[in-house]
């Protein structure tokens, strides 16, 4: 009579055992998840409905924000023109120049690893040591307009000129862009060998060979570096915090650089989480439209 | 026939020749694009004041001169700001590879309610943009008092990056699960197969972390910007703003600039050398260089 009681504690002990041992481990992750992603995601969201100055209570006020943000604060506006437009200059072209260097770096010839090391250092400087270097490329009198001037040009004040301080943040971007490149090396180097011979076989040439075997299998790394670069140089701040201030005027004034200046410059708390919540669902959609464009170019093993 | 055939080879060295010195050539248009930048401002950091004004400009200095760099060592307290962040960025180190062999082992080797899905949402969270939850986060620092100290740099360390957590997870399932029934056959639990059998096989993947988060937490200006708020706190690279500030006001010296860009790179640049294998591996893995 003992042992149902007995027993099925145990049963169900064992049962679970592995259950809660399992989210034991994970736990740092749920802690972190709950209160450092779930809970800001959501109390921004509440934030943007409310007006808070850091000293006293939230105020709720409605939409008041997201009608300013929407249509009457010109400098949001400004700062998405700047933004997409610096997305426009840097993505294409960076998955393009990560593309060709990356081919470049898996060719049969000696000293690559020396190129591809030399090629990656730049982007670990990363951050303020990097964008102060290219502040001292870009100067004046420096290297890059000396090179212009062996040629008769005479070079702009590159940071300082209303026309040219975004496309400077984007040569810089693309100069940079080392991680993008060894992603794009990885996937090159698991392209199998047999699909080449294949197409040899076919007497295809080595145009053949790119166009119907190499891109179609690193297509899907190339998407993956259109996504995570898509998010990230939306979200860029430390450039033209660092080299530009977002000047001059508005030329460099990106979004991110603008919600910054809303929260910890003038604490606007609520104004600038309407703005982070616009943010966020503007990257959702890019995302959204890049997943929705990837059927037409990407390509998966094993999809017809 | 023996001719033909002689011909047909000589070609083709010709055309591999000619091949490889296409590849040479874009690899120099290439190292210049990549290194000049870098090689620019360790020479200029070289320079007197005088070199820079120079009609045509100099590459190289026109004397050894070092004086930039006690200089800008001593313009901004970066001897101070060296320790802080020296300290910031070992405590986060320790933390990340704590939390995330931690997690990354329980992805991978254990089997519970909601793994899959609660994966799924931590992938997710990967892509979840910083500027939106970064308000609420100072909010809830500052009303725990956490505004003005390291430890919003740290602590957060020590509860799971999702990037690392995959990383660790991707090299915990290439391990064999003999391993663990093994373990298990000889008494051991969870957490001895965890710490004795798998974590001594994670060395390597353990080096990209490290190497990883090293690199991150010393560069990552904006939370240092938000969350550091006096002097005796602060981290190498809000110095190396402030110098940047003191020049947009007038500072003529850009010598001392640059020196002060090469020091403060140095470690990163030390890293680099030392663990360039695994970093390549992990960036082939996550497609990312963390955070």
């Amino acid at each position: 009579m003992q042992s149902p009681r007995t027993v099925a504690p145990n049963i169900s002990w064992a049962r679970l055992r592995p259950h809660i041992v399992g989210w034991a481990f994970i736990s740092p992750w749920l802690v972190s998840f709950s209160f450092l992603m779930v809970y800001p995601f959501i109390a921004s969201f509440v934030l943007s409905f409310t007006r808070y100055q850091l000293i006293g209570e939230a105020q709720f006020i409605g939409f008041e924000n997201i009608q300013r943000m929407l249509f009457e604060d010109e400098r949001v506006a400004d700062s998405l023109r700047v933004t997409f437009t610096y997305v426009l200059l840097t993505v294409p072209a960076g998955t393009a120049i990560s593309v060709l260097v990356a081919i470049l770096l898996n060719q049969a010839v000696r000293g690559i690893p020396f190129f591809r090391t030399s090629f990656y250092m730049p982007s670990v400087i990363g951050g303020v040591g990097l964008a102060l270097l290219w502040t001292t490329i870009l100067a004046k009198n420096g290297p890059v307009n000396a090179a212009l001037g062996l040629v008769g040009i005479e070079g702009p004040n590159w940071l300082f000129e209303t026309a040219w301080a975004l496309p400077s943040l984007a040569l810089k971007a693309l100069a940079t862009a080392g991680a993008a490149m060894l992603i794009i090396l990885a996937a090159l180097q698991g392209v199998p060998q047999h699909l080449y011979e294949a197409v040899e076989l076919d007497g295809g040439g080595e145009w053949a060979k790119f166009w119907h075997v190499t891109l179609p299998q690193i297509s899907p790394a190339i998407f993956y570096n259109v996504i995570v670069t898509t998010i990230g140089v939306m979200q860029s701040f430390v450039e033209a915090f660092i080299m530009t201030n977002g000047g001059p005027g508005t030329a460099t004034l990106f979004y991110g650089l603008y919600l910054y200046r809303q929260a910890f410059e003038f604490y606007r708390m609520g104004y600038a989480s309407a703005l982070a919540w616009m943010m966020f669902l503007i990257i959702l959609a890019l995302t959204i439209i890049n997943f929705r464009v990837a059927r037409y170019w990407v390509y998966y093993e094993g999809e017809e | 026939m023996s001719v033909l055939t002689a011909s047909w080879t000589k070609s083709k060295t010709t055309q591999r020749r000619l091949r490889d010195l296409l590849a040479y050539t874009l690899l120099a248009v290439g190292f210049v694009w990549f290194i000049f930048p870098l090689f620019w401002v360790i020479m200029g950091s070289l320079k007197t004041f005088e070199d820079f004004n120079q009609i045509p400009l100099r590459i190289f200095p026109s004397e050894l001169y070092l004086g930039n760099y006690p200089s800008a060592w001593n313009s901004v307290p970066f001897g101070r700001y060296f320790i802080n962040t020296a300290i910031i960025v070992s405590l986060s180190v320790v933390g990340e590879l704590i939390s995330a062999s931690i997690v990354g082992f329980g992805f991978s080797r254990l089997k519970f309610w909601g793994r899959n899905f609660l994966f799924m949402v931590l992938l997710s969270t990967m892509m979840l943009p910083f500027w939106v939850v970064i308000i609420p986060r100072f909010l809830l620092y500052r009303d725990i008092g956490w505004v003005g100290t390291w430890l919003p740099l740290i602590v957060p360390s020590y509860f799971a990056n999702p990037v690392y957590v995959f990383l660790m997870r991707q090299f915990f399932m290439t391990l064999p699960s003999e391993l663990d029934d093994a373990a298990k056959i000889d008494g051991c639990n969870e957490l001895g197969i965890f710490w004795r059998i798998l974590l001594p096989l994670t060395k390597p993947v353990l080096a990209t972390i490290a190497i990883f988060s090293f690199i991150n937490v010393w560069t990552d200006f904006v939370k240092q910007v938000i969350y550091l708020s006096q002097d005796s706190t602060y981290t190498v690279a809000i110095g190396l703003a402030f110098l940047r500030w003191q020049i947009a006001q007038g500072d003529p010296v850009p010598g001392l600039l640059m020196a002060a860009t090469v020091f403060t790179s140095l470690p990163m640049i030390a890293i680099f050398f030392i663990g360039q294998k695994y970093m390549v591996r992990g960036i082939a893995l996550t497609g990312r260089t963390g955070t």
